[in-house]
């Protein structure tokens, strides 16, 4: 007996017997997508749409597209029709994230993560983008907290190195010292930690003088 | 010759008016000739003559009797037995008067007084003994049958009536508690004999055929209702018994036919009514049954079967109350009623309400401790984390009773390859247990290989435990059994597309491929 292995066949075969198959024609167009064929899947996901009505993860599927394609208008468009129907989206929400931050609208790309910490506080991707959002110098207590947790979600060394820099540049900031002894403490638990030897020599150098001249 | 005796008697009356055996002799002349008003007033005026004549006020009461003038017939019955005390022709008629009356206890007494007098006559004891009704009288009533035939052995009623008596075997013990004296091949014995005695009469033939159609004798007993059918081509209840025979055999035409003629024959026959009903509810002639159902329920009210099918179908009625109502009558009926909890659960399921859905499938439980499905459907409705370990313990009841429930194993397997449950303190813990449920869905298509939903989910257990390739091939034999089931399609797609998988699958079928090019070259 002789079998297809191609996905597309059997996603077609699925869409064919039930053209209202919601998982199958989100697949199918996501293959579509990543084999180059854009036209193909919204046309699939169109159909679909027209068919069932708006639903939320399609049309967030839709805004994704726009979004790479960088038709943000379009991308925004379809993300707010989907946060209208299922406003606690985390896709939706995290698409309206990654949106606000391609427009540069800082402000808005971290309501919308905050909006998704209210439901799901467990998310990695959340406190790691949030953080990767918080450039301003009063902005550095925020985001070493922030990339603490993150750290204890996903112990990467890309979180790790930032998370050094974050209470270094923190104890060079803290002029008054009031906070130093506490950022001291933390930092040299870091530095027991056997990823602290992976980190580049300076920032290693950096942290060793800075805690050093803190204990005298 | 008979003219001449009449003609003589009037002689001697014309001579001698007041000559009272002579009006008696007129009397029982025409009363031979069916003359009977003509023969009361004969009677009547012996009995006016002759103040003792015992033969005389008998006569009359009979006839009396006949005319239904009852009270006059006991009077003059009384005033025979007054001058003759050992008169058993006017005790014997006496007690049969009493039976008119419904004076039993009293007819007994008198029948037992002619036996008394007069120990071989044989209606005495017959009479006395269709009297014995009681299942305390079983041993009496035989007793009495059997002197009877004993004195008479062409006496066919007593063969019919003590065979109609072993047919149904109603009798008590000493304690009064109900025993089953029923004694089939003595009862085929006397309506044998009756037949022999009296080839005419259809009865008989019913009755044997009645206990044929109960020893599952079916071909034997439709000859033997032919026959009563030829013999009284109106005989209802010979109509009813073939019906519930080809009823039987799924002859439809023919047992539609014959309780048709019986409810023609006999009007007031909620039995053939209800049979009719229920034949044409499995042939899905909805209207016509659900007529006849009504009417089966209109004559006998108490028929818990009546009410049940009606029930079910008004099951498709939009108001759901209607059916609940039979069903709800059928159980005060017969609380006991398994598949009436079993089909009110289901339509309360059908209705939405799933709490009365549980408790009614949880009831037929409670009445039918065997009742495999109840227990099954039980469970699939027991859908809740909270309801888990119920669900369980539902289904694997349900396996006990009945092994090769395949619907059963393949509910049980779900239940277990999702594993959500509560914890005691109400959290909610997701620990599927997949080996069983591997286990119930491998049961499910032993059991029945045609079952595609049962390969499917056995397809998504064995690609989570990254068995790739049984993975692909159960979902391919649930596609191949039921091409048109789209979520197994798209599982396929789902596994196609791990990479891992995909590999090991097409090392595998490659591996076959070359496996069997080997063998072909081998054979070749």
């Amino acid at each position: 007996m002789c079998f297809s292995i191609d996905p597309a066949y059997y996603l077609d075969r699925a869409i064919d017997i039930n053209p209202d198959h919601f998982s199958a024609t989100l697949l199918r167009a996501e293959i579509l997508i990543d084999q180059g064929c854009a036209t193909a899947a919204i046309s699939l996901i169109n159909t679909y749409l027209s068919k069932n009505g708006d639903q939320p993860e399609l049309l967030n599927f839709l805004a994704n597209h726009y979004l790479t394609e960088g038709r943000i208008e379009e991308a925004e468009s379809y993300n707010n029709k989907a946060l209208i129907k299922k406003p606690r989206s985390y896709e939706s929400l995290y698409t309206g994230f990654l949106i606000k931050k391609t427009q540069g609208d800082k402000f808005s790309a971290i309501h919308f993560l905050e909006r998704i910490m209210k439901d799901d506080d467990h998310s990695f991707d959340v406190y790691w983008q949030m953080s990767q959002l918080l450039d301003e110098p009063e902005e550095l207590t925020k985001k070493v907290t922030l990339l603490e947790i993150a750290f204890s979600m996903n112990a990467r060394g890309e979180i790790f190195l930032q998370l050094i820099n974050g209470y270094l540049d923190l104890i060079a900031s803290d002029h008054s010292k009031q906070n130093s002894t506490t950022y001291c403490v933390q930092l040299s638990e870091y530095i027991s930690n056997p990823q602290f030897k992976d980190l580049p020599k300076s920032t290693q150098q950096r942290a060793y003088s800075l805690t050093a001249v803190l204990k005298k | 010759m008979e003219k001449d005796i009449e003609k003589l008697l009037e002689r001697a009356i014309e001579l001698n008016p007041k000559l009272a055996n002579a009006h008696y002799k007129l009397g029982v002349l025409h009363q031979s000739r069916e003359e009977f008003d003509t023969s009361i007033s004969y009677f009547e005026k012996a009995v006016h003559l002759d103040s003792s004549f015992s033969e005389a006020e008998c006569e009359l009461a009979i006839e009396l009797k006949r005319q239904k003038k009852f009270e006059e017939a006991r009077d003059h019955f009384l005033n025979a037995l007054e001058i003759n005390p050992n008169f058993v022709k006017a005790y014997f008629n006496y007690a049969l008067l009493l039976i008119d009356l419904n004076d039993i206890e009293e007819a007994k007494n008198n029948f037992d007084k002619v036996a008394e007098i007069d120990q071989n006559y044989a209606p005495a004891y017959y009479y006395k003994a269709r009297l014995l009704t009681n299942p305390d009288d079983f041993e009496e009533a035989l007793k009495h049958y059997d002197t009877a035939i004993d004195i008479n052995e062409g006496f066919i009623e007593a063969h019919y009536y003590l065979a109609k008596l072993l047919l149904g075997g109603l009798a008590t013990n000493n304690d009064g508690s109900k025993v089953d004296k029923k004694d089939p091949i003595s009862s085929k014995m006397h309506f044998n004999k009756a037949l022999e005695l009296d080839p005419s009469d259809p009865k008989p033939y019913y009755n044997l055929a009645k206990i044929l159609f109960e020893e599952k004798s079916l071909k034997e007993a439709k000859i033997l209702l032919s026959k009563a059918l030829e013999l009284m081509p109106s005989y209802s209840k010979a109509h009813y018994l073939c019906a519930r025979i080809y009823d039987l055999e799924d002859n439809y035409e023919k047992s539609s036919f014959h309780y048709n003629q019986s409810i023609s024959c006999h009007n007031n026959n909620p039995n053939a009514l209800f049979f009719l009903g229920k034949l044409q509810f499995n042939r899905n002639d909805l209207e016509e049954a659900e007529k006849n159902l009504r009417l089966s329920i209109k004559l006998d009210s108490q028929n818990a079967n009546s009410h049940y099918y009606l029930a079910k179908i008004l099951t498709k009625d939009k108001d759901s109350s209607l059916a609940k109502k039979h069903f709800y009558k059928a159980l005060e009926i017969n609380p006991e009623f398994a598949n009436a909890y079993f089909d009110l659960a289901f339509h309360s399921e059908n209705s939405g309400d799933i709490n009365e859905a549980k408790i009614h499938f949880q009831k037929a439980t409670d009445v039918e401790q065997n009742f495999a499905e109840a227990y099954f459907n039980l469970a699939r409705l027991s859908s809740t984390p909270a309801e888990y370990e119920l669900a369980e313990r539902n289904f694997e009841t349900a396996l006990e009773i009945k092994e090769d429930f395949d619907e059963c194993h393949y509910f049980l397997g779900k239940l277990l390859s999702k594993g959500q449950r509560m914890n005691k303190d109400g959290t909610l813990v997701i620990r599927p247990e997949i080996e069983r449920a591997v286990k119930h869905f491998r049961e499910a298509i032993r059991i029945n290989p045609d079952s595609y939903k049962s390969h499917y989910r056995l397809g998504l257990l064995l690609a989570e435990q990254e068995y790739f390739t049984k993975a692909f091939d159960s979902l391919q034999k649930s596609i191949k059994i039921n091409p048109d089931f789209a979520d197994a399609h798209y599982q396929l797609a789902v596994l196609l597309m791990n990479q891992k998988a995909l590999k090991e699958i097409m090392k595998a079928k490659k591996a076959l491929h070359l496996g069997k090019a080997k063998s072909n070259k081998a054979k070749n």
